[in-house]
């Protein structure tokens, strides 16, 4: 399933990884509310759901995915200022990828927590002026203008 | 602190000429797995799949 060598430097470095072969061993679906593979679900330390990806992705798109889950769960951590490195890391390596606006929303987030200061919010409502203009994550930031 | 087994991914085998970086260390038990992230701090990745492994 992880052709990418990155993929799997990132699962393995990254996270404890547990593979549920559904065939075999259904009850986890009912638990984790599992009704389609493949479902990837990122927990944080305490167990938590904090990103789920289900259909298959290709690398680009899988590895800006399984970052955005990490800097959502620095977040919910209040680790803001790592939180806003991942979510720019999607920026930088994964521009052209579905996760991208939405890292771009929560880097602009993480960086308002962060400092207390919302002029960070205003900002990012005017980055989506520029960029990912026809997204949600963009009408969700057109408040903050 | 149980270990998951080490598995190669179910992908089957690497694309010539390029050798495999990482060897995924799957684990099979969620909860062993839930009890070494409050341990350890990382995060845990579950993938639910279909296909053979």
């Amino acid at each position: 399933m992880y052709p990418d060598p990155r993929v799997e430097r990132l699962v393995s470095e990254s996270f404890i990884p547990v593979r549920i072969q559904v065939r075999t061993n259904p009850a986890p679906m009912e638990r984790f509310n599992v009704n389609w593979t493949p479902t990837i679900i990122v927990l944080g330390p305490d167990g938590k759901e904090h990103h789920r990806i289900e259909g298959y992705l290709d690398a680009g798109d899988f590895l800006a995915q399984l970052t955005l889950g990490l800097g959502h769960i620095a977040f919910a951590r209040k680790e803001y200022e790592r939180a806003e490195k991942l979510f720019a890391e999607v920026l930088e390596r994964f521009p052209e990828t579905e996760a991208a606006p939405e890292a771009q929303y929560w880097q602009g987030v993480a960086r308002y927590r962060a400092t207390n200061d919302p002029a960070h919010l205003g900002a990012t409502a005017r980055a989506f002026h520029d960029k990912y203009t026809d997204t949600s994550w963009a009408k969700k930031a057109s408040v903050w203008a | 602190m149980r270990r998951g087994r080490t598995v190669p991914p179910s992908f089957g085998l690497a694309p010539r000429g390029r050798k495999e970086v990482a060897m995924i260390p799957w684990r099979e038990d969620i909860d062993a797995a839930l009890a070494e992230a409050a341990q350890s701090g990382r995060p845990v990745l579950l993938d639910f799949t279909a296909a053979p492994v």
